[in-house]
């Protein structure tokens, strides 16, 4: 029998094999069935572990596309004189190039770059390659189960991602161009093939991906809802779950409850496309005619939409949230401060995330009234932002910081989490927001919050628990270069936005030259893009390390690198099928006993003895 | 070639970062890991507290720098009598996020600096401290309190509609790919119906022609507005939606098609005056971008811009925006046409030549009266003469046509008001007719329209009348046109003695 052959090597195994609880997994011969060869293994794996790898290194492809587009329509809007024939041979048609050899970019194509630019980096990055990497890699690991509640849901979730990045990448070569009405989709600009070519054939397929990827995210959903609620070991009670699985527990809980009003407002927006209802237009001249559609209301979407939309920077940010609050604890060898107010921070921001969506509305013609309940509501989402800050600062307070790539990109995080935060109080109050709303303010405050502040809670989850993955180290210098790259960087593209928004200049501009009133930031336009090209730089620097580390990164040797807590680091450096080789570990304790009682570390498997100072 | 050696810069430089990277981890294994670890922990303590220092001085320094560009400040201040509310709400939330800022970087970056890993140092096991985190849930409980209240306060005060009893002006800006359109009421201050059903090439904006409001709406490629008089601007859509927005004036709202929506604002600075106050700043004492024989601020204008994603165009959006002074805006008024009368009054489309307009009827008795005087000032020996245009006949009889009561009543009103003015009334005809009688027909002409007067109360020894016949052409009657103009009546207005009534056949 497997679980006899099992002889433990570390202290943490001979304590799962003491006291943990007995399965009999390792009786039946699962393993063989999810990786006996290449392609069960690598392709059409069921192994959460291994589906978490695949949603990081598709959400890194993705980035890549997605941060090479903000270049481009970058270069048009630093230098919209420019030459820009030399990438004619990538960009095609898209780059007219004069009689005198100057290549332009059109208009059309700078609106579907923009367009595609938020949408891939919202959803396929932020939201699969996040959320996806790390709810799968980690629930499993940290809450002690074998695997997802149901591996072949989890790979389905995988693979209906890939369809979908599959459909939304074709939909770039189409003759009429990607879908290029904003990632929003408002219609009727999306509604009506008349208004834009990109509201064609690219609406379409952009639809069809979309909803695809929806699919995927519920099927995934369901998964870490249904592991962390079911599959906790023994012991592991929900206060004694670490922060990051609250995160992706709460984070998944709120896209199930969303997610789906998405899909019904691209069903009402595909019957308006296809069979000529009106739920979402009226009263359209267009193209020299006027149109049947009579009754409907733009503003039924917007509804629809900002439903989802506004969740959905929640299902960005507290992955990263979960991630960072883990990462500094452990890097500060303490416990994170106010684990239960932690945890309400998460519930409180997950519940108010429901009933603030009108404040992406305060002045798309509802009626002005109800901003009052939406500001209200809005603003008090910085309560529990606050608490959540400060308590980070706190779990560096009296520390003993380790200062490594995790560790950098979390206080990064911190520092991004509040420079984007406090201008969501600008934002969030409608009466700012009658001058700022769309403009190069509302830029400047959700790429600080929520992406630059999501990808630092990424890189600070990768060069974690990147040893989790594949067993080695990411290399420490080349990490702490792009640390400061990024973080500079980031700082230099998004912190002039917040002046050049408040003097006025509307963001989704092809140009700012036609407008006195917004032609004065040319300099700083040129500034923000250079920035921009040396920040996406440094990120080619995170990818040359991770790749190469891959398979020639520094070996990792023992099983509990960080002298970390938490379970993922109680299996075996290659984890196979099934995490545990032996019994399954029983928890004794939260996730936090650092530093306590002198010792600098207690696992969570390590029984709590009699003369243990009391519990946190 | 650039490129290229571009690329092989980048490239050259990423091997060299990876190289230097390479080095260090093998350094570290050579000279042990633990005072590696150590140099390498002290040194990134540094730089993150130079980090802090430099980036607070640099955010604040820029902020400094960009001042002219933000908030209520300098050439930024709004132009409208709620802009006011706006810029202080948003200082005053300026003032707080920027001391939150500042505070907690100082505290996240210096506690990762003193709290770095240390030699003989441990870590202290604080697990949470309810009084502290009371405190910084309350704290900001309360501040947020504070500006929402201060923040509704001021949204309800703006977006509040027109009340009952204020005076306002409303216009209608409407946008579609990829202009905006600007609608003016016209002389009776309300904005005709519309129906987009209804729109085509010479009606942009689907009006309704036979709701009469719409006869005076003029058609602008501008705004042009009075100062400090409110304006309620209706915002409407053609066909995706769109946003009005006038940055100087902090106005922003959605044009959606089918859901006309509204903003109400006051202009409190004219062209002119926000000018003379772009003038004191250095930025804008530069060649203008229009007019290069000028300044940048003699030329600046404010403008109007769509601030919603509506394709393509979207950045194109711009009109000029004008605030004048209330006389010189009377006097632009003036110039300006109706669409309707100017373009639509007559033509194929037009469903309303059964009907004679109010602004018909003022303007053609202003023109009488113009006509009269000039005609009575006018020596005896020229021809002291008008023509009673609108005056017409059934064909072939002197019954008077419906809309020839106007004209005379205005004739009547005339003759009321200068009481020693004797008229003589003419009829003529075209040659269609015999001789004869068209001489009879233009004397039961001038006849009947003498009866009208007389009725109206004028005294019957003011009047004569006398028919001419065919024998006064003054057009070629060999055309229609020329005929109708030939087929008129004639009023022969004198201070003096009216001549005999016995024209020659």
């Amino acid at each position: 029998m497997a679980t006899a052959i099992f002889a433990p090597t570390t202290r943490e195994e001979g304590l799962i094999q003491e006291l943990g609880y007995e399965d009999y997994f390792h009786d039946h011969h699962h393993g063989d069935k999810y990786q006996s060869n290449f392609v069960s293994h690598y392709i059409f794996s069921q192994d959460h572990k291994m589906i978490a790898k695949q949603f990081l290194i598709t959400g890194m492809m993705w980035a890549i596309i997605g941060g090479l587009m903000s270049l481009v329509f970058r270069m048009q809007l630093g230098f919209p004189e420019e030459s820009l024939a030399w990438i004619k041979p990538v960009l095609g048609k898209w780059i007219t190039v004069s009689a005198d050899g100057i290549g332009k970019l059109q208009a059309d194509f700078y609106y579907a770059l923009v367009t595609m630019h938020g949408t891939i980096l919202v959803f396929f990055v932020l939201t699969a390659g996040l959320s996806g990497t790390f709810s799968n890699l980690l629930i499993p690991l940290m809450v002690g189960a074998r695997d997802m509640a149901s591996p072949l849901l989890n790979m389905l979730s995988y693979w209906f991602f890939f369809i979908s990045g599959m459909v939304m990448f074709a939909s770039l070569f189409l003759s009429t161009g990607p879908f290029a009405g904003g990632w929003v989709a408002y219609p009727p600009l999306s509604a009506l093939p008349e208004a834009m070519d990109g509201s064609k054939a690219g609406m379409t397929l952009w639809t069809i991906s979309l909803v695809l990827f929806v699919v995927s995210v519920l099927l995934g959903g369901i998964n870490y809802i249904t592991t962390v609620l079911n599959l906790r070991t023994k012991g592991m009670t929900m206060w004694r779950l670490p922060l990051p699985i609250w995160a992706f527990f709460v984070t998944a809980i709120i896209g199930l409850l969303s997610f789906p009003v998405l899909v019904s407002a691209f069903f009402l927006m595909m019957l308006d496309r296809g069979i000529g209802t009106s739920f979402y237009l009226s009263d359209i001249y267009i193209g020299g005619q006027a149109l049947d559609h009579v009754g409907g209301s733009p503003i039924l979407y917007q509804h629809l939409f900002w439903f989802l939309g506004h969740p959905e920077v929640y299902i960005i940010i507290l992955p990263a949230m979960g991630i960072v609050s883990e990462v500094l604890s452990v890097n500060a060898r303490k416990p994170i401060f106010g684990y239960k107010a932690m945890v309400f921070s998460i519930l409180a921001i997950a519940f108010l995330s429901f009933i603030v969506w009108a404040h992406h509305m305060f002045m798309s013609g509802v009626n002005p009234f109800i901003a009052n309940f939406f500001v209200i509501f809005t603003l008090i989402i910085a309560v529990p932002s606050a608490v959540k800050v400060f308590n980070w600062i706190a779990t560096l307070y009296g520390g003993s910081i380790r200062f490594n790539p995790a560790s950098l990109f979390a206080i990064g995080f911190v520092s991004m989490f509040i420079s984007g935060g406090l201008t969501g109080i600008w934002l969030g109050n409608s009466t700012l927001d009658i001058q700022l709303h769309d403009t190069y303010f509302v830029v400047a405050h959700f790429h600080i919050v929520m992406g630059v502040a999501a990808f630092f809670g990424m890189y600070a989850g990768v060069y974690h628990w990147f040893p989790k993955m594949y067993g080695r180290f990411m290399n420490e210098t080349l990490g702490k270069f792009h640390f400061w790259g990024t973080l500079i960087g980031a700082y230099c593209v998004f912190w002039p936005m917040h002046y050049i928004g408040m003097a006025g200049v509307p963001r989704r501009y092809f140009r700012f030259d036609t407008f006195e009133t917004f032609n004065h930031f040319a300099e700083l336009n040129k500034f923000i893009t250079i920035a921009a090209i040396i920040t996406f730089g440094f990120q080619v620097l995170f990818i040359i390390n991770f790749f190469y580390s891959i398979w020639k990164g520094r070996k990792m040797e023992t099983m509990n690198p960080y002298d970390s807590n938490t379970l993922e680091w109680t299996t075996p450096i290659e984890t196979g099928h099934g995490n545990w080789p032996g019994k399954l570990p029983s928890v004794q304790r939260w996730a936090y006993d650092y530093g306590k009682d002198g010792r600098d570390f207690i696992p969570q498997v390590e029984p709590v003895s009699e003369e243990e100072s009391p519990a946190h | 070639m650039s490129t290229l050696i571009v690329f092989a810069c980048i490239a050259l430089l990423l091997l060299i970062i990876v190289q230097i990277a390479r080095v260090r981890d093998l350094a570290k294994q050579l000279r042990g890991a633990e005072e590696v670890d150590a140099r390498s922990t002290k040194m990134t303590g540094y730089y993150l507290v130079f980090f802090m220092v430099a980036f607070l001085v640099l955010t604040t320094s820029s902020m400094y720098y960009y001042k002219n560009y933000m908030l209520g400040y300098g050439p930024h201040e709004s132009s409208s009598e709620h802009g006011s509310l706006i810029d202080s709400m948003m200082n005053l939330t300026f003032v707080i996020t920027f001391m939150v800022f500042v505070f907690t970087h100082i505290l996240l970056f210096w506690y990762a600096y003193k709290f770095r890993k240390q030699a003989g140092k441990k870590a202290q096991f604080i697990s949470h401290n309810n009084t502290l985190e009371i405190v910084w849930t309350g704290v900001p409980a309360i501040v947020m309190t504070f500006l929402v209240i201060g923040g509704l306060d001021a949204w309800n005060e703006i977006m509040g509609d027109v009340g009952a009893d204020d005076t306002y002006m409303e216009i209608e800006a409407q946008g579609y790919q990829f202009a905006w359109q600007i609608r003016y009421p016209g002389d009776d201050g309300l904005l005709g119906r519309t129906d987009f059903r209804l729109t085509e090439g010479t009606n942009r904006f689907g009006q309704d022609w036979t709701d009469l409001k719409n006869a005076d709406d003029i058609h602008l490629g501008e705004i042009v507005l009075p100062v400090n008089k409110k304006v309620r601007v209706r915002i409407t859509a053609k066909d995706v939606l769109h946003d009005f927005y006038l940055p100087q004036f902090r106005v922003k709202m959605d044009a959606v098609p089918g859901l006309p929506t509204y903003f109400v604002f006051t202009p409190t600075k004219t062209t002119k005056e926000w000018r003379k106050g772009l003038s004191e700043f250095e930025e804008y004492q530069i060649p203008s971008p229009t007019d290069p024989e000028k300044m940048y601020w003699e030329t600046a204008n404010y403008e109007l811009a769509c601030a919603e994603l509506c394709g393509i165009g979207h950045w194109s959006m711009k009109k000029k925006v004008t605030i004048l002074e209330e006389d010189e805006y009377e006097e632009w008024l003036a110039d300006q046409k109706s669409y309707y009368l100017s373009n639509i009054r007559g033509t194929e489309g037009d469903p309303n030549t059964n009907m004679l307009l109010p602004a018909e009827i003022t303007q053609r008795r202003q023109e009488f009266n113009q006509e009269a005087d000039t005609a009575l000032e006018t020596s005896e020996d020229d021809d002291n003469t008008l023509t009673l245009e609108y005056v017409t006949f059934e064909t072939g009889s002197e019954q008077l046509t419906e809309f020839s009561s106007y004209q005379l009543d205005d004739a009547i009103n005339f003759l009321k008001e200068n009481a020693d003015v004797s008229v003589m009334l003419k009829g003529h005809t075209d040659n269609t007719g015999d001789a004869t009688v068209s001489y009879t027909l233009s004397d039961r002409r001038a006849t009947e329209v003498r009866m009208y007067l007389l009725q109206g109360g004028i005294d019957a020894q003011r009047m004569s009348s006398a028919g001419y016949g065919l024998a006064n052409p003054v057009a070629d009657n060999a055309t229609e046109d020329g005929r109708q103009a030939n087929r008129r009546t004639e009023l022969y207005v004198t201070r003096g003695a009216l001549p005999a009534s016995t024209p020659s056949k």
